[in-house]
């Protein structure tokens, strides 16, 4: 330790010095000599505390308010003219308080909130306090890790393995305009040349013919897509301003408290890349761990990806080479980034230039996909194929989401589909994450398994995968779905209540809303993003590593649980076609809300050879 | 063309009074004379919004050959081409400060010295870039490192309070404590002390803070004493205390205090004023060892009126002309209002 400093500590606050105290027994820790003066005292009597104790040091706390800098600054200007100012380092904190108003105050330094009592004892201690040290080292994590990813229901196992023998059997043959866009991309499409602007004159020349009407008029016409547009240079300069101001200024917070797990996603698709830039940096300052990429619903039914940096005039941002690597480079190293791949026709595609761009993981899932969200069964169980292989090739783990519980599918029907997808995504070399939702959905609603509590249900079918394989599980997307109302309050509650269960339960991620996502009627607001990483991480603070106890039933109908999706699975050989399965309602009926999509129908090819 | 003076203050009573208009419209005066400024600051200023009420504030425009002293950090935030022509080891909270030649027209941001000893080291260095006036931009409502300067000028107006009888009176106040005389010999004591014919008594303060040490300086005071040396600030209940001991006593020596920014920190000025005239009128005179002169007076109509149902600030105005005639009748000084007219200002410089 270096020399030991005599620091008076004057709070100028009426009342608040917790702070000051938090720095004092920091000080003290570090052997310093320290004096606590009562709130409150005028300007003059601190002054003589700094001749009577001969301090080296004087550290003010002090919201800011008009009139008040006028006080702070008489102080100043008192120790100047008592003869003391080149005896005493004067150090101000509090609400507002920034190094420009310090200076502006006649002060040798200035803390604002988020100050640690490390930073105030380095400046006591007059060494220097690099910014890299304030806020939270992030580090990205890797959620799979530690999973064998082995059944330990092994019976169904072997089944889940049956169905696999099936798919693969199936798909031997096929391909799709999808996939061999995947194919082009993968193979002609250097990211590096198109970086440096050298093109790819190849893939330039064969992608066109693999697109669909409109992104082939934009290749061979330069036609954009009616509802999007280009930035405009200013624009772009005003991003690029705008993101350097951010990354200089930006401290990272974590929501997590005690418990490492689960971390935390937000998702963005404004529409506006620019917009979402924002987003991301907000979410990432206020806690969030990763970031999911949403993309427009029409981009799941056009065959390719336009190209350009791009904005959308509606929800949803679109998937080009040029927005995503905008966002990659807006994105703090720390940041997990997901872009899905998971419904559309572009499956394939995606995860590639996901892959490319620098993405950390991907979203897959043919059940789902060829159920709820519009695409051919056939044509998705071909893609999803080959953009697990992808996705293993670019070793990004992808959730595999049951949203078709949402239309009303039984949770068992959605898992054993999402078991199903994850066997195959691991026989393929990949890193599936089990994504059940955490909803208060149609079935709970009909079978009243939510009547009394939010808790058992959600907490069974994390007994049940458990009990199923050991995977890692992802609750989503997002957690508390269809509980959340127009008001901020309760959807921040009713988020940081769904979280807390999800850490109790030991699951690996979540997914948040905004409080307002659900009844925003337009891009969502910066202040609702920031109520549910709030609301999570107070909820993580107050529950620490304790935990929420769910009642017998959650047990009883995770059991129930596993049996049904056995069933299901059962029938699926019964069958001996998964596609067809999809088409015939085994995984999920047309009563149950679950229709087969028809976007991509007959496209599928099969090879002669 | 000669100027009379080589530093100049321009402080402020209050936030947002006008010092930076006041610098800038001097800057612009010298330019149109072919002088050369030179320009630190003991605050902070040039920002575009306000670190308090978020409201825009002037810039600071600079022309090519202006020397500057700043924080470091002013630098990259300052659209003026700055030439660093010396670093220096005086620290701010934005960095040490760094004196350059601005090579560039732009605008400059401008954090300095922040304490008396600070700015005198600056000067001297900054003197050496050959400057023919350099302008000290104030900061807020503090004064004490003016003490560096030759004299000041004092931006106030309806910041400070938008009541102009109030404003009138704390003026004529200021314009008072100002004018003290020159001390009469030299007084350079480090500490209270109590002068007695060929005695001098002295204590081991040089500030009167607490009434225990006004009680043993009350404790020596007889009717032989002539002369009170106070190096330090006296707080303003205890100058009353005092005040009154020495009329109670009639007891009149001569009050000795290092320099007037030393009475007008001790509290409201409006108050001492009152007592020094009275002090004055029983034949106790008050003298200083520094004289600081107050040079001029600008007054600014602007303030910043807060709004409670948004909690936050909005530009609001009193009347210019009415502000700028109480504030005439009741000073020595010229007063100007620099956005209408502010050839005066020159005047006292020229």
């Amino acid at each position: 330790m270096g020399e030991k400093k005599k620091v008076l500590l004057a709070p100028f606050d009426p009342v608040h010095d917790i702070g000051l105290k938090m720095i004092r027994r920091g000080l003290e820790e570090a052997g310093h000599e320290t004096y606590l003066l009562p709130p409150d005292l005028p300007a003059e009597e601190i002054v003589q505390a700094i001749m009577d104790k001969e301090v080296d040091m004087v550290l003010i706390s002090r919201t800011l308010g008009y009139g008040v800098a006028e006080l702070l600054s008489r102080f100043a200007d008192l120790v100047d003219a008592a003869g003391l100012r080149d005896k005493v380092t004067l150090g101000i904190g509090g609400m507002a308080i920034r190094p420009e108003l310090a200076a502006e105050l006649g002060f040798d330094a200035g803390f604002g909130p988020g100050t640690t009592v490390e930073e105030a004892v380095a400046f006591v201690e007059g060494r220097e306090y690099k910014k890299d040290d304030a806020g939270v080292k992030k580090e990205k994590q890797d959620i799979t890790s530690g999973y064998s990813y082995k059944f330990v229901n092994e019976r169904l196992g072997e089944k889940l393995e049956r169905v696999v023998d099936l798919i693969e059997q199936w798909v031997k043959d096929k391909t799709s305009p999808g996939v061999r866009r995947a194919v082009a991309r993968e193979e002609l499409w250097d990211v590096d040349r198109w970086r440096n602007r050298e093109g790819n004159p190849e893939f330039d020349k064969e992608y066109p013919q693999l697109c669909g009407e409109q992104p082939k008029n934009f290749y061979l016409k330069g036609e954009l897509h009616p509802k999007t547009r280009r930035f405009t240079r200013e624009e772009v300069r005003a991003l690029e301003e705008f993101l350097e101001e951010t990354k200089q200024r930006i401290v990272l917070n974590k929501v997590q408290h005690t418990r490492e797990r689960p971390v935390v996603f937000n998702q963005y698709g404004t529409g506006c890349p620019f917009m979402d830039i924002g987003h991301i940096k907000v979410s990432e300052a206020w806690g969030a761990d990763g970031v999911v990429h949403f993309d427009p619903s029409w981009g799941a039914r056009t065959e390719g990806f336009f190209d350009g940096f791009l904005t959308h005039q509606e929800d949803g941002t679109v998937i080009t080479p040029a927005n995503l690597n905008r966002i990659h480079a807006a994105l703090e190293p720390s940041t997990l980034w997901q872009v899905r791949a998971h419904r559309g026709l572009n499956t394939p595609e995606t995860v590639v230039l996901a892959g490319k761009i620098g993405a950390d993981m991907t979203k897959i899932n043919i059940s789902y996909g060829s159920l709820s969200a519009g695409t051919d069964p056939e044509r998705l169980t071909v893609d999803g194929y080959y953009a697990m292989r992808y996705a293993a090739k670019y070793n990004m783990p992808f959730d595999v989401v049951t949203n078709e519980e949402l239309a009303g599918v039984p949770a068992h029907k959605a898992f054993a589909g999402m078991l199903i997808v994850a066997t195959l995504g691991i026989r393929l070399g990949g890193r599936p994450i089990l994504q059940p939702l955490f909803a208060y959905s149609p079935e709970a609603m009909i079978g009243e398994q939510m009547e009394d509590n939010y808790v058992d249900f959600n907490a069974a079918k994390i007994y049940a995968l458990k009990s199923i394989i050991d995977a890692p599980i992802w609750p989503g997307a997002p957690i508390g779905f269809l509980t959340q109302t127009e008001d901020r309050v309760q959807s921040s509650m009713t988020t940081g209540l769904h979280a807390c269960l999800a850490a109790s339960l030991g699951v690996d991620a979540i997914s948040i809303a905004s409080s307002d996502e659900a009844y925003s009627g337009g891009p969502i607001a910066v202040p609702s993003r920031t109520d549910t990483l709030q609301a999570v991480q107070e909820g993580f603070r107050f529950f620490g590593s304790t935990g929420i106890s769910p009642s017998d039933n959650a047990r009883k109908w995770g059991e129930e649980m596993v049996v049904q999706i056995e069933r299901v699975v059962d029938d699926v050989i019964k069958m001996g076609d998964f596609v067809q399965a999809l088409y015939e309602g085994v995984l999920g009926t047309r009563e149950e809300g679950a229709y087969p999509g028809r976007t991509g129908r007959g496209t599928v090819e099969t090879s002669v050879d | 063309m000669a100027l009379r003076y080589q530093v100049i203050g321009i402080a402020g009573t209050a936030k947002n009074t006008g010092k930076t208009t006041t610098t800038n419209f001097l800057l612009e005066q010298l330019k149109e004379r072919g002088l050369v400024p030179g320009l630190t600051s003991i605050g902070y200023d040039g920002e575009r919004l306000d670190n308090v009420t978020g409201l825009p504030k002037p810039r600071i425009p600079v022309d090519p050959g202006t020397v500057v002293a700043v924080a470091c950090r002013c630098l990259p935030v300052s659209t003026a081409q700055v030439e660093v022509m010396e670093e220096t080891d005086i620290g701010t909270p934005l960095g040490s400060v760094v004196l350059g030649k601005v090579t560039g027209a732009g605008q400059v941001v401008v954090a300095g010295p922040n304490k008396s000893s600070g700015l005198r080291e600056v000067l001297e260095k900054l003197k050496k870039l050959g400057p023919d006036l350099i302008l000290v931009d104030g900061a807020l409502n503090r004064l004490a490192p003016m003490i560096e300067t030759q004299g000041f000028i004092l931006a106030t107006g309806a910041a400070r309070t938008a009541d102009i009888t109030r404003l009138a009176y704390e003026t004529h106040s200021l314009n008072y404590l100002f004018n003290f005389p020159p001390a009469s010999d030299n007084n350079r004591y480090s500490s209270v002390t109590l002068v007695t014919g060929e005695k001098r008594h002295q204590f081991n303060f040089s500030s009167i803070f607490t009434s225990g040490q006004l009680g043993e300086v009350i404790e020596r005071l007889s009717v032989e004493t002539q002369k009170i040396i106070i190096p330090g600030v006296v707080r303003e209940e205890l100058w009353k205390q005092l005040g009154k001991e020495l009329m109670t006593a009639g007891i009149s020596p001569v009050i000795c205090v290092s320099d007037p920014i030393k009475l007008a920190l001790a509290g409201s000025v409006g108050n001492l004023h009152r007592l020094f005239e009275e002090l004055e009128e029983k034949g106790i005179r008050i003298e200083v060892n520094r004289p600081l002169p107050l040079l001029a007076i600008t007054v600014n109509p602007f303030y910043p009126k807060y709004r409670f149902e948004v909690e936050d600030y909005e530009p609001a105005y009193i009347d210019a002309g009415q502000l700028l005639s109480a504030i005439r009748k009741v000073v020595t000084v010229p007063a100007v209002d620099v956005k209408q007219n502010g050839r005066d200002l020159m005047k006292v410089l020229l």
